[in-house]
Parts: structure tokens; sequence; C-alpha cells
């Protein structure tokens, strides 16, 4: 019966080793390495993406927000919700958080992760400030020019300590922006920014608003700049990418001509390319303008990383112990069933780790428990084969009407059994906070991924023996009690 | 094969005993929420070289106006701090006060706003409902063709009385645990009670299962007589997968982190738990209710 299998098992056997490369490519990675340096080739390294590991694991920072919607207008809501995550989302990446992770929750909630960071009182910082809108002046040539004067000055000396850098005079001119100053007109006079279109041309046009006070100062900042470009800020960066590379950062400046004094407070700018443009402009202007206090955080975790690197061994430590026991009492208590069970098992830890990295599951603590549980529970669906296997056997039927019945008449039990943890698991999935959403996904996956693996694998296995030399050994197939 | 169904009264006498007790804890102690569901901060503190008194710390950070502040010692030279929700700022002014009391680091700080808090444990409350209506509505649909004596409904309400059981026992410990050792119960212990709740359901559909599958092959002997067969058959796969599951939910709780500690052994209540009620009470419940409705001892 192995012929009839073969095909099967070999199947089987080239899953196995890929989930298995998968899953730790840094060992066969290196091989390829050595190979490469040693024969002179080239073989490609395999793509290595790491497992996503939750912020209990990595350590780092967790805040959650509640915004005060009040006054804003229902419809505006979610929107003014997307805006202040892209915000946030935007802020933290200047401080180069490396993968941070930021969702909207609900209507007014908003959740930061922040894995690496250490102190949450920064990181509260950062966020908590509310946007900041600025529009700047161009500066005389003059003024460019001492400024640029200056900062060569202090390129001269860079990469000395900021000792050097001290002694020269007025070297806080350095810091400045050359080419823009700031003007007393920022986000909080202006009170809507909307997009429209040019009655004749239909080109792109933005409405601006400012209040009473904004308008007065507004008017004298485009009495003195007539012809002059005005530059838009936000959080101390352009306000949009002007230069198209994809990101915002120092090379980006946005700066429409004013075109005359401008009084009352309305204004609007044209020469926009193109509407998408336009709304961007738009949105990032209300941001600025629109003060969605944040306040304090609702709720915030920190771990050290430390802690969590000593919570992510111990567990590690306690499935390998828990798997190998498992293993050991399968092959003592089953026999052969029992060898083959636990090479399904085995073959079921690995295409399921290797699942994980594939679906980018964020393996926390709680999600690992959730995997090492379902490893304990895939052995049911191999126990109710077994249970039925022997007595068909003893009943008098040969292995292989044995092994047919058992599979076909435990399935139903089966079936229903991890169906019924599948709904409690779905049902944590959807209510529950971010930790039971970890272990629910894990335990879920690892049910369905364990059913394959005992109804497949196992079967296969066991059917290819059918046939064979080892069928004749009897002992082998009676398990202890 | 041994009789189960004979000494029904006294497993289920005894059932309803500790039933009892666990139902006096809780009204009586309660459970210890923790700050997850009550809202409040915790710091994890480890210090470097010798962990300074509970009362030398009090001095430091009493004077600072945070209210319900307690000090429990950690094991190694950590200090764990909890008080009221405290926000950024008074965080920081209880770093700084703690200075004085030695080198240290803070490992870990949670703070949860009541708002949170009473949000999670109504959530909490909700999920705990919902799964046991499912597993009800579940079990019913799954054996609504079954033949004999007992309706799918009476399967449906046992497993549900079987699961609150299940779920009773766990609480009862976690009460007395919570009133004498200061455990207290987070989400990840209410999480582990809730997975009991999809597994336990497992070994109660066994147990169902194989009686439906003895009352469409025997249409001969009593309801008694089939469960009885049903349990004894199903009794060496019953023992062998808690078994299978206890072993790595134990390597957890012994090797684990302290995070997993308390969560592998409210799984651990659970599974024994739902194990014994799958055995002695899941068949036995059934029977009761036929000898209440008069039909025990006919033919199935």
């Amino acid at each position: 019966m192995l012929k009839k299998h073969l095909v099967s098992l070999i199947l089987i056997v080239l899953l196995a080793v890929v989930s298995g490369i998968y899953c730790v490519p840094q060992y066969v990675n290196g091989g390829i390495s050595s190979i490469n340096s040693k024969y002179n080739w080239k073989l490609p390294q395999i793509p290595a993406p790491e497992f996503k590991l939750g912020l209990d694991v990595k350590g780092g920072v967790r805040l959650e927000y509640q915004a005060d919607l009040s006054k804003i207008e229902e419809s505006k809501r979610s929107e003014v919700m997307q805006g202040l995550k892209d915000l946030i989302d935007r802020r933290i990446n200047v401080y180069g958080v490396a993968e941070p992770q930021i969702q909207t929750s609900g209507q007014n909630r908003l959740i930061v992760e922040l894995p690496g960071v250490e102190s949450v009182q920064q990181a509260i910082e950062w966020i908590g400030a509310t946007p900041w809108l600025e529009f700047k002046e161009k500066r005389t040539q003059e003024e460019t020019d001492k400024i640029i004067a200056k900062i060569k000055e202090v390129q001269a000396v860079q990469g000395k300590s900021m000792e050097e850098i001290v002694k020269i005079p007025d070297y806080q001119l350095a810091l400045e922006n050359p080419y823009f100053k700031n003007t007393e007109l920022t986000g909080e006079y202006l009170t809507k920014a909307a997009l429209s279109f040019d009655q004749n041309t239909g080109s792109p046009i933005v409405d601006l608003q400012f209040n009473d006070e904004g308008a007065k100062i507004f008017e004298q900042v485009t009495e003195r700049n007539v012809g002059k470009p005005m530059a838009i800020y936000l959080d101390g960066q352009s306000i949009i990418d002007s230069n198209g590379d994809g990101k915002i950062d120092n090379s980006d400046i946005y700066a429409p001509n004013i075109q005359q004094k401008i009084t009352g407070g309305k204004a609007i700018i044209t020469g926009i390319t193109n509407v998408s443009e336009a709304k961007t402009i738009v949105k990032r202007l209300n941001e600025g303008a629109l003060p969605v206090p944040l306040g304090q955080p609702i709720s915030q975790q920190k771990i050290g990383p430390t802690l969590g690197a000593i919570s992510l061994d111990q567990t590690l430590k306690a499935g390998v112990i828990g798997f190998l026991i498992v293993i050991l009492f399968m092959i003592l208590y089953y026999r052969l069933p029992g060898v083959l069970a636990s090479i399904a098992l085995s073959i079921y830890v690995v295409l399921l780790l290797a699942m994980f990295k594939v679906i980018s599951v964020t393996m926390s603590l709680a999600g690992i428990g959730g995997f090492i549980l379902s490893v304990g529970m895939a052995v049911d669906a191999n126990v109710l084969i077994f249970s039925r296997m022997k007595e068909e056997l003893e009943s008098g039927k040969s292995l292989a009407q044995s092994i047919e019945e058992a599979f076909n008449r435990a399935w139903p039990a089966i079936r229903d059994g991890n169906f019924t943890t599948i709904v409690v698991g779905i049902i944590l999935f959807i209510f529950g906070t971010s930790f039971v959403k970890g272990f629910a996904t894990t335990l879920n996956i690892g049910i369905m991924v364990s059913m394959f693996s005992a109804i497949v694998v196992t079967k296969t296995f066991l059917r290819s023996l059918v046939g064979t030399k080892l069928e004749k050994i009897k002992w082998l197939w009676k398990p202890l009690a | 094969m041994i009789n189960f169904i004979k000494y029904k009264n006294i497993f289920l006498a005894f059932t309803a005993v500790v039933m009892i007790a666990c139902g006096v804890l809780l009204a009586v102690y309660g459970l210890k929420p923790s700050i997850e569901f009550t809202g409040g901060s915790i710091s994890e503190i480890d210090y470097k070289d010798t962990r300074p008194s509970n009362q030398a710390i009090m001095e430091k950070i009493g004077g600072l106006g945070i209210k319900d502040i307690t000090i429990y010692s950690v094991e190694g030279k950590g200090v764990s701090i909890r008080t009221e929700a405290i926000d950024n700022a008074t965080h920081t002014k209880l770093l700084e006060a703690l200075k004085g009391t030695g080198e240290y680091t803070e490992k870990s700080f949670e703070m949860i706003g009541p708002v949170i808090g009473k949000e999670l444990s109504s959530k909490m409350e909700l999920l705990v409902v919902i799964s046991l209506f499912a597993m009800l509505v579940y079990i019913a649909i799954a054996f609504r063709n079954v033949p004999g004596p007992v309706s799918p409904w009476i399967y449906g309400a046992a497993s549900f009385l079987i699961l609150i059981h299940d779920v009773l026992v766990p609480l009862g410990v976690f009460s007395f645990l919570g009133k004498n050792y200061g455990i207290q119960v987070t989400i990840p212990i209410i999480t582990a009670l809730l997975t009991v709740v999809g597994y336990a359901i497992n070994n109660v559909i066994v147990v169902y299962d194989r009686i439906r599958e003895n009352l469409l092959k025997d249409r001969k002997s009593t309801f008694e007589e089939i469960s009885n067969r049903a349990i004894n058959q199903t009794l060496t796969r019953q023992i062998n997968t808690s078994v299978a599951t206890l072993i790595p939910v134990f390597a957890i709780y012994f090797y684990g982190g302290l995070s997993l500690k308390y969560f592998s052994l409210a799984l651990i209540l659970g599974i024994v738990t739902g194990t014994y009620s799958s055995v002695f009470l899941a068949s036995q419940i059934l029977i009761v209710w036929l000898g209440l409705k008069g039909k025990l001892g006919k033919k199935a």
C-alpha cells in the first residue's frame, strides 16, 4: 500500500519541508551563504520575513485615546478620526519608531502601539500636542543670505562637538529656515478650508476662511507680501508632498503666491494642478485647524523589552517541553499509530508556524498560549480515531478496514467538538480586546490546521502502512489499555 | 464495565455540594477583579541592589496625593505598586519620588482609565452569556435527529447546565484564591474560562454522540443501559484527550512566565472539571430528567 500513497506521502513531506524552511529561513540562508562562498555560486537567499511579535513580547508602549468629537457633526466624524489617525502616523514617523501601529477603534477611540519605545511619557508627549498649522512669509534676500551663510559656517564645523558650534556667534540662525519665517497667523485662526472649483476654468481651488482676529492678521500679512509666496506648514513640515517623491520631508515646500491684499478673511488658493492634490490640501488644513482634543490617554501599557523577552523565552520553553511530553505519551500509549501521529503533530506545528508567518499573525504571549493549547487539542482528533481503530480491530476487522471505519466513525465527533471551540473562538474574536483577539486567532487557525493534520496526514501515514510487513506485527498496533 | 449510572445520585449530590460551595464563595467573597476591570495603575519596579521595605517606598510616594496605593513584593528584587488610575504627569512624579528609594528600572507600567474598565467588564459578561447560549443552540441543532426518549432540547439544556458547572467551579477556586492570596481575575483568565466552555463541550458531545450511535443500533436496551455503555466506551478517549491537552498547559503553568501562570491555572481547573462532568454528569442529568418525566426503565 506504500506505493499507492507514495504521491501523497511525498507531497506531505514536501509541504513539511517547505514550511520548515519558511519558519526558520535563517538556518537555510546561512547554509546557502556558506555554499555560495565555498563554490563561488550565486544561489539566491530565501526571503525571510520575521515573525510579527506582539508588544508584550517585543516590549513597547500601547496607548489608547478617546477623542472629544462632541463639537464635530456626525457626518464628519469618521473623516476627522481618519485624519487624526494619519496625523499621528506622520508624527510618529518623524520620530523614527519602527513599525508603529495606529488604529481607530469604535466611534472615537484611537489605539497607538509603539514597539521598542521605552518611555511612556515621551510617547504621550509626541502624540499629545494638537496639530500645529503655520503660515510663513518669505524672508528678504538679505535675511536669506545671512542665514545661508551661517548654515555654511556651522556645517563647516559639523562633526565637531556642540561646544565648537556654540562658539560661533549667532549660531542659532543656522537652525532657522532660510527662506521663510513665521507670521502670527496659525491654525487657531483658520475656521475652515474647503474644496471648490473655479467657475470659468473648472480647475480645483481651495477656499480658506479665517475668523475675525485671523482676518485682521491675514490682511496685514497679505498687504506686505503681495506677489510673494506664503508657505503653509503642518507640524513643522510642508503641508503636502510637493516634489512627488511619496513622502513629506525637508525637500518639500508648498507656497502659493499672494496676489493681493485680502480683507475679510476669505481667500482662495489657485494654481493647484489636480483635484486630489487640492483634496489633500483641504484635509490637511482642516486637521491643523480643527482642534480635536485628544487629551490624556484613557489607558496605557508599557512592557520593558527585557520583561517581554523573558516571558517569551519561558513560554516557548514551556511549549517545547509540553510538546515533547505529549509525543512521548502518544508513542507509549498508542505505539505505532502514536509514532505516526507524533510525526503528523510535528508537521502540524511546523505548518502552523509557517502559516502564522504568511498571514502575519501577531504573536503575542496570548497568541503563543493559544498555539500551545491547540497542540494539546490537536491530539484529540488522533485519540478519537485511534480509540475507534482499537475497537474495530478487536471486533475482528482487518487493518485496512479498521482504519477506514475509524476515520468515518470518528469524524462527526471531531467535527462537532472542534466546531464548538471555533464558535467560541469566533465570539471571542469579534467581541474581545486585543489580547483576546490574538488568542482567538491562533487557537482557531490552530484547530483548523489540526483537523487537516489528523484527517489527511495521519490517515495517509496509516493507510500507507497497510499491506506492509509492519501490519503483521500485532503488538505495534495495540494501545496500552 | 463500570456502572456510572447506578451511583448517579451520589455524583449529582456531590456536584451539588461543590456547586453550592462555589456559589457561596462567589457570593460572599466575590472575585478580585484586576485593574483591567476596575481601572487603576500598576507599576512593576525592579531594584538593582536591595529592595527597600514597603514603608520606605510609602514614605516617598505617600505624599503625592495618589489614592489607593498598595505595594506588593514581587519575586527577585521587585515591587508592584498599584494605585488609582494616574495621568502622565503624576506617573512622572511618582517615578521621580521613587528615585529616593534606590536605583531601579520600571519593567512595565499599565494604566486603565475607569471608563475602559467598566466597558471591559460588561463586555466580558456579555461574552460569557453569548458563548453559553451559542453552545446550547449548537447542541440542539447537532442532535436534532437523535432517536430515543430524550428530545434534542434536553441534550442542549443538560449541556448548558454542565457548562455552567464547568465555569462555576474554577470561578469558585479563584474566589478562594482571591480572598486568601490576592490573586486577581484578569482578562486572560476570563479568556481561559471561555475557552474551557468551547473545549468542555467537546467532551459532552463525544458522550452524547456515542449515546446517539448506540440508540440507532440498539432499540432493545433501556436508555440507562445505553448511556452507561456509551460512557464506558468513551472513557478512555475522555481521559486521554484531557491528559494530552493538560500536558502542555501544565508545562505553561510550571515553566511559562508569570503572566500566563493563572491563565493556565484557569485552563487546568476548567479542563479537569469538564472531564469530570462529561463522565459523571452528562448522561446522569438526562436520566434524572427521564425519571422526572416517569419514563425510566422503558425501552429506548
